[in-house]
């Protein structure tokens, strides 16, 4: 992800995050809650026309027979972070599934998001939430509860934002 | 997005994000995916086109095995006739034992030689099998059950 020259994609913010603790999202059907370490803060470079939101994180479900079901939303703040508002309908995102599987899932989730370009800054930020019929569909954010062969408590993954304009 | 190093040049970068996007049930015969087109010239000396996209299926209609069959095409006279590019067929998908109503994420990288003059790019595929069918870009919201999530698609070159 990091690999570009800087004359073609301009002003790169990143913002790595370590985590010490799972995020536990919520099982309560249509509660958002924002992904530790999605939201930056961003102000386009002059003149481009694009900018690309781009994040990478770590996902699992292990209990209630693993089954999840989540609904991500982008979510941009023009006003420093107090008010927040989806950027588009149409960039909706899901993973996991909804059927009885009685089984683990663990993801390592890339998106990528193309945004018209604004001028100042915004806030923009991935909020998760489970769909409203379904119950137990929470997951497990950041944190690996098994890790080469055996359980484990202290194996964490890094949530890795990247955004750049174009 | 990981294939060129720090010393090579990338320009020419174009997208197509098609809020007008709708979903596409995938059936057994091959279609061009919605929202995936792009017209493209390489400019002079470029070495290679990366096609990027990243998009979503939904399981819909069938709950418990849903595949994907994806391949990126390319066309040198204006979308009249399409070619397969060698080497990026990908097939995603899952299998149940039980209806799962599986979502999943593609993030599709594709490296390929560049080329002199205009060329359309665009992915196309089909449904593994007539049970086997799922739908590009249909979402579920947190309190919806039929929304639409169109692919982010980027191409550019490198030197």
């Amino acid at each position: 992800m990091s690999y570009f020259n800087q004359s073609a994609f301009k002003a790169p913010k990143f913002l790595v995050t370590t985590h010490t603790s799972a995020q536990l999202t919520t099982s309560t059907p249509n509660s958002y809650e924002t992904i530790v370490g999605s939201e930056i803060s961003y102000i386009p470079f002059l003149n481009s026309n694009k900018v690309v939101y781009e994040i990478s994180f770590y996902s699992q479900k292990t209990q209630n027979g693993g089954v999840l079901f989540q609904v991500l939303d982008l979510e941009e703040s023009t006003d420093g972070g107090s008010s927040w508002s989806i950027v588009n309908d149409k960039f909706k995102k899901n993973y996991g599934n909804s059927g009885p599987a009685s089984q683990k899932n663990r993801y390592y989730l890339h998106y990528r998001y193309v945004l018209p370009a604004w001028s100042g800054e915004k806030h923009l930020r991935l909020r998760t939430a489970t769909h409203n019929d379904n119950v137990n569909r929470s997951v497990e954010l950041h944190q690996l509860t098994e890790w080469n062969g055996t359980s484990a408590t202290d194996q964490f993954c890094n949530t890795n934002l990247l955004i750049y304009s174009i | 997005m990981s294939y060129f190093k720090t010393s090579k040049k990338i320009q020419n970068y174009t997208h197509n994000v098609d809020t007008s996007f709708t979903k596409q049930q995938l059936g057994t015969s091959i279609v061009a995916y919605n929202g995936t087109e792009i017209t493209y010239t390489p400019p002079a000396g470029a070495t290679s086109v990366v096609y990027e996209c990243n998009a979503q299926f939904s399981w819909d209609p069938d709950a418990a095995k849903s595949y994907a069959c994806t391949r990126l095409q390319y066309s040198d006279d204006n979308g009249s006739t399409w070619n397969t590019i060698t080497g990026t067929k990908v097939l995603d998908g899952t299998t149940g034992s039980v209806n799962d109503y599986d979502c999943f994420l593609t993030n599709w990288n594709f490296l390929i030689p560049a080329w002199s003059g205009e060329r359309k790019l665009r992915l196309a595929g089909r449904a593994f099998s007539s049970t086997n069918r799922c739908t590009l870009g249909k979402s579920f919201g947190a309190t919806e059950d039929d929304t639409t999530s169109c692919p982010h698609v980027s191409v550019y070159s490198i030197f």
